[in-house]
């Protein structure tokens, strides 16, 4: 019995292959491959266990120290070799390296929340909108198309004055405005996919209609949607970062989020203590970038015309 | 009897296509229009006839893939039904929902497909590239309910029935060939046992070599297993090699159905001939009338009145279905005194069309109302201008000329003896 499973794992085994030969024959994307690698394992080994990044402190939350706001150097700028403080501190008195660490478990975590909350939601929704069409699919459509005109950053502050600026709120505002696309990528995947005639075929083999969706349309629909989570999950995070970043966060917070570690520091920025506001900086850009690469890669990766 | 497998009356699926701003013109594409058929046990009918004349639907209408328009369509009938039929008693509509496969509700349809089943013209895309052979053809069983291992081994036992081996079970499409894909499509189509399975042009996407075999299997299988089946296909001789009874079909209609044999040797139909005289003869010693068709197929949204092959017909006479319409630009064309010298002094302003079987010509000066007869019927003969046989008759009143038309009658399938039916009027 254990034969026959592994024989039947294998041909998917050599597709996997296949989509990683063609990912990492392009140096830009196997780059992105790497840092998104990066951060996840930073992201998980800081849930795991944080001391073993050099951490200290086990709280979800920035530690301010007040004997000392003011920012100090990265340590490594007056001795080589003392790696104490390798990002240097913020104001008021913030361990960046701790800092950006939970940031960026915390930025990815909540990234992730958003974007397979609005996937699944619009992947659901897209796709029985493309196989029952009629009016369902009309309200679906101009859903999606009043949605597409809102500006996230104003219906998210809009949320948050009226409900209150936390967390939960700015990933529901999130969630609204990030389920349509994939309703729309979805649809228009699927209204190609089952005129196809291996759907037909299902269909006079008895095979009842939830079966279909799920089991033929849905898995033929997934390659856009990897491309487009991949982008978004960047995206999410820059959205967030900006909402933290232009004072979105509640005035108490002392959340560990790149946006927020960039902004409490930049004013010492301007006047010569550059570090506030690099290391935060680069490590969002770095994993947007990482990010963006995968993306790429992968639309490449999981095109059936190149895969043959 | 108790012969009958498969029969359907008035079969009909138009297509609704919109145009114009707002989708507010509605058109109907008439797919197939009014089709009776036929089946009998351990039968295989043939349905040929040119890409675009509705056989292909007409075989997804059969297994209701597509939702029929009109029309009523029966699985193993009761005695009782087809004495109706044949009577052309009305059937009540407790009788239609409860047997006819065009009025039954999706579960009773869904328990029919056990026996009836399909194979694709196109074996590339009618496996999901996403799904392993074995997964591909367990898909009717595990759908009926089987439990996995029952349905593997099945599935092993059909591969090896349809000529490929174990090893293919635990592959993605892809890695198949064309003959191979067909194969795995035929035995997903068999995996249940099915009484009836229409073959949609299942050789017509391969090389001639692999179409050989793979015609040889299901003329093999379709012996081993007793068989009943629908072979669609553009490609005559294939369904020669196949069919006991072929069907040939026109424009949305049969136009004609005998034995095998009989067709190819008594042709009756113009357009069967026409479909014979194109098969090629590998014998470069014979000599033989080639039927070239003129024209294009007409379009099935507009299909021509009457029989709708008339426009393309060599044989074409009175009662063919002519119209007003088709007559209008031969008649511009022969009424120019420069073509015809009797016509001198005639000048034509414009043709009206009253109805489809009458049309008047205003002339601005008319010198000669007599002569007009004489040049139509020498044109008929002399230019084969087979549209002005529809003409019944020409008034002449004034500076105008009426001219009538033969009503339209659409021919119906008659018994010529032999078990030979035929839609046409020279019959």
């Amino acid at each position: 019995m254990f034969d026959k499973m592994s024989d039947s794992w294998k041909p998917r085994i050599e597709n996997f292959k296949i989509t990683m030969k063609i990912l990492l024959k392009s140096p830009a994307s196997a780059i992105g491959l790497i840092i998104v690698l990066v951060y996840f394992i930073i992201a998980l080994l800081d849930q795991v266990d944080p001391y073993i990044l050099g951490i200290t402190t086990n709280v979800n939350t920035l530690i301010p120290n007040y004997v000392n706001t003011a920012p100090q150097p990265p340590s490594w700028l007056t001795n080589p070799w003392d790696f104490s403080l390798p990002f240097g501190t913020t104001y008021p008195g913030i361990n960046l390296y701790d800092g950006i660490i939970k940031a960026i478990r915390i930025d990815i975590a909540f990234s992730l929340f958003v974007v397979v909350s609005g996937a699944i939601i619009g992947i659901v929704l897209g796709v029985f909108s493309a196989f029952y069409g009629g009016w369902f699919d009309e309200i679906i459509m101009r859903l999606t198309d009043i949605f597409f005109s809102i500006p996230y950053l104003v219906l998210v502050i809009a949320l948050g004055v009226f409900l209150g600026r936390s967390l939960e709120i700015l990933s529901i505002g999130l969630i609204i405005l990030w389920w349509p696309i994939y309703a729309r990528v979805v649809r228009g995947q699927a209204l190609s996919i089952k005129e196809q005639t291996y759907v037909e075929a299902a269909r006079a083999s008895g095979v009842k209609n939830s079966r279909i969706i799920f089991r033929h349309i849905l898995p033929n629909t997934m390659a856009p949607i990897f491309v487009q989570f991949s982008f978004d999950l960047a995206t999410i995070v820059l959205a967030l970062a900006t909402l933290y970043f232009i004072g979105f966060a509640p005035s108490n917070s002392w959340l560990p989020e790149l946006g927020f570690l960039s902004s409490i520091g930049y004013e010492y920025a301007i006047v010569g203590d550059w570090w506030t506001i690099v290391f935060p900086g680069f490590a969002l850009m770095i994993f947007a970038l990482g990010m963006n690469l995968l993306g790429d890669g992968l639309r490449d990766a999981l095109d059936p015309r190149l895969r043959r | 009897m108790g012969n009958t497998l498969i029969v359907g009356r008035g079969l009909k699926k138009f297509f609704e296509i919109k145009t114009g701003l707002f989708s507010r013109k509605r058109l109907n594409v008439k797919a197939v229009d009014g089709v009776d058929i036929t089946i009998n046990k351990g039968e295989v009918v043939g349905l040929v006839g040119e890409s675009g004349c509705g056989k292909t639907t007409l075989g997804r209408l059969i297994l209701r893939l597509i939702e029929p328009t009109d029309g009523e369509l029966y699985y193993n009938p009761s005695e009782e039904i087809l004495e109706k039929i044949k009577n052309g008693e009305k059937i009540s509509q407790d009788e239609l929902k409860k047997y006819s496969i065009f009025h039954m509700g999706k579960n009773d349809v869904r328990e029919l497909r056990r026996h009836m089943q399909i194979v694709f013209q196109d074996p590339y895309s009618s496996l999901d590239p996403r799904y392993l052979i074995k997964d591909i053809i367990a898909e009717p069983l595990r759908s009926f309910g089987w439990d996995s291992k029952d349905a593997y081994s099945r599935v092993e036992e059909l591969l090896k029935s349809v000529g490929l081996g174990p090893e293919f079970m635990n592959k993605f499409p892809h890695e198949l060939s064309g003959g191979q894909r067909q194969r795995v499509a035929i035995a997903r189509a068999l995996a249940l046992k099915p009484e009836f399975v229409v073959l949609d042009e299942p050789t017509s996407a391969l090389d001639v070599s692999v179409q050989a075999q793979v015609l040889n299997l299901l003329d093999d299988l379709r012996k081993e297993l007793d068989l009943t089946m629908l072979f669609i296909s553009h490609h005559i001789l294939v369904v020669r090699h196949i069919a006991d009874r072929i069907m040939v079909m026109y424009l949305g209609k049969i136009v004609e159905i005998a034995e095998t044999k009989e067709i190819f040797k008594n042709p009756l139909h113009p357009y069967t001939q026409a479909l014979l005289s194109a098969v090629p003869v590998p014998d470069p010693k014979t000599k033989r009338m080639k039927i070239h068709l003129e024209g294009e197929v007409p379009s099935p949204v507009n299909p021509p009145k009457g029989c709708s092959f008339h426009t393309r017909c060599k044989f074409a006479f009175e009662k063919c279905g002519w119209t007003a319409n088709e007559l209008v630009e031969y008649l511009r064309l022969v009424m120019d005194p420069t073509r015809n010298e009797e016509l001198k002094g005639n000048i034509l302003d414009e043709i009206e069309i009253v109805s489809d079987t009458e049309l008047i010509m205003r002339f601005k000066e008319l010198e000669n109302p007599g002569n007009i007869r004489g040049v139509i019927d020498k044109e008929k003969i002399n230019n084969n201008i087979r549209a002005f046989y529809g003409i019944m008759g020409i008034e002449a009143s004034g500076k105008e000329v009426k001219i009538k038309l033969y009503e339209p009658k659409v021919p119906e399938l008659k018994n010529v003896g032999n078990n030979h039916f035929v839609a046409c009027f020279l019959h």
